[in-house]
């Protein structure tokens, strides 16, 4: 494990283009915490989800993507895989075994654990989300919500140093929303959320990244960043409600 | 949510649901097989696996009406095999029609080669219907791998059960699309719409495939499937193969 307040992520002159020839990054660099809770926020188009998919090497563009000192090359793929989990924006796209408790045990049984420890695990990571007693249902059968649940475990069973989230709060009603917010809330290790959803970013981000246009705009304490009105709306971002009113909600 | 009608059924407990799924599996194979190689004049027969089928649907406590009607869907083939029976060469002409140079006849070969068709569709219809009312569709998947059927095709069977409901879900949602706009249309219009409906299915389902294939590769997937096994036999399970290839066996070989 890293230790903490020490660098887990560098990325240095990152710059990505797709095949179609839409150029995402031009020299991009962003260094990231270990422990801290970063929120990528930004406008459609900004680069976020593209730049969530560099961090375990199914994207590469050119330039540096460190994690915990390892470039991301083909040797240090697995490794690099077991430490950052990715949970994806549509659940759907994630789960993809005809269990729920297989689907968790993909991960596991695929960084070589035995068939006894990857149902250990995939058991203890269902528990963590409380969806332990749905391990036996086809994930067609979850709500949203549940799924998304699901698709956090299916990571979290692979013990990762790093959780990246697209968009996690997407489609989700207010309670699975608050008990998606809490669950993030406890958890220990370093935390990286592309969000639309600027309200929970004041709630569990300990930093924020403004990315638009592929270039990072600013970085800081959610309250500094969130509380500016022209920046934001000049990248298609408002202020949240509740730093708007001048009275931020407690929960 | 969309449900197949097999989960309401699946949750029951009965002597079928508790088998393993392999036995089931092997077993209704086996009993297919037989039925597959009847002679299709061998009428008895036909009854007796009837019969066979019958145990079954009490045994897996399944009402036998749902197995009956849900076995209609080999309805279509029927009407096909029905419409090629006037081609079929025989030696005992039951009716023939000269048009445009054409012979059309039914012949008695004819009739009975249709018969056999039918038959044995609706039994083996029937039988997969019992399987897959009493067994878990992971269930079946893992049987299959312990037959060493190859893994890649059982992934790929794998996914499209599960991403089925996803695309149905999407083709839903784009044909509710398409009625809103679409009042008082021209139904050929609708036919134009309906192509593009399936060509933008197929792109969103490639792009879906490519989307799997990252979620995959994040979880460190390199080529080969891992899965829990939680399978295991017992004695009842030998006694039902046992019974089952025995009545198959014993109706093939003895009528």
């Amino acid at each position: 494990m890293t230790s903490p307040q020490s660098t887990i992520i560098t990325i240095k002159n990152l710059s990505f283009t797709y095949p179609d020839g839409t150029s995402v990054f031009d020299s991009l660099s962003l260094d990231i915490i270990s422990g801290e809770t970063l929120g990528i926020i930004g406008p459609n188009g900004a680069g976020k989800s593209t730049l969530l998919l560099h961090l375990n090497g199914i994207f590469r563009g050119k330039g540096t993507v460190k994690i915990a000192d390892m470039d991301i090359n083909t040797r240090n793929i697995p490794k690099i895989r077991n430490k950052v989990g990715l949970v994806f924006q549509d659940p759907d796209t994630q789960l993809f075994m005809p269990t729920v408790l297989e689907d968790v045990a993909f991960g596991p049984l695929n960084m070589g654990y035995s068939v006894e420890k990857a149902k250990a695990s995939a058991l203890e990571a269902l528990d963590k989300v409380q969806m332990k007693e749905h391990a036996g249902k086809c994930p067609h059968h979850l709500s949203l919500g549940q799924k998304k649940r699901v698709a956090i475990a299916a990571v979290l069973a692979m013990s990762p140093e790093i959780v990246v989230f697209d968009e996690p709060s997407s489609n989700l009603d207010p309670r699975q929303r608050r008990i998606l917010i809490n669950f993030i809330n406890h958890m220990e290790c370093t935390r990286i959320i592309a969000t639309h959803d600027l309200e929970m970013v004041l709630e569990v981000c300990s930093r924020v990244v403004l990315l638009s246009g592929g270039t990072i705009i600013t970085t800081g304490a959610p309250h500094d960043i969130l509380a500016r009105k022209t920046l934001l709306e000049e990248h298609s971002l408002e202020v949240p409600c509740s730093l708007k009113n001048g009275d931020r909600l407690e929960y | 949510m969309r449900q197949l009608f097999t989960e309401s059924y699946l949750a029951r407990d009965s002597l079928m649901h508790t088998r393993d799924p392999r036995i089931k599996t092997a077993g209704i194979v086996l009993f297919t097989l037989f039925v597959i190689i009847t002679d299709p004049g061998s009428f008895q027969a036909f009854w007796l696996y009837g019969a066979i089928l019958l145990a079954l649907i009490i045994l897996s406590k399944i009402p036998a009406g749902i197995v009956l009607a849900r076995s209609l869907v080999i309805v279509p083939f029927v009407v096909l095999i029905a419409l090629s029976i006037p081609f079929f060469h025989g030696v005992h002409v039951l009716w023939k029609h000269q048009t445009g140079g054409i012979e059309l006849k039914i012949t008695q070969e004819g009739l009975l080669i249709a018969w056999g068709c039918i038959i044995k569709a609706y039994l083996s219809t029937s039988a997969l219907i019992i399987l897959i009312c009493t067994t878990t569709t992971p269930s079946i998947l893992k049987a299959l791998e312990s037959f060493r059927i190859p893994r890649l095709f059982v992934m790929v069977l794998s996914f499209m059960i599960r991403y089925i409901h996803v695309l149905a879900d999407e083709m839903g949602k784009m044909i509710q699309g398409k009625r809103s706009r679409s009042a008082g249309k021209h139904w050929l219009i609708d036919v134009k719409v309906m192509s593009c409906i399936a060509g933008v299915l197929f792109l969103r389902s490639f792009e879906k495939g490519e989307m799997v294939h990252n979620a995959m590769s994040a979880r460190g997937y390199s080529g080969t499937i891992h899965t829990l096994d939680e399978l295991s036999m017992d004695t009842g399970d030998f006694i039902f193969i046992g019974i089952l290839s025995l009545a198959s066996g014993g109706v093939y070989f003895l009528t």
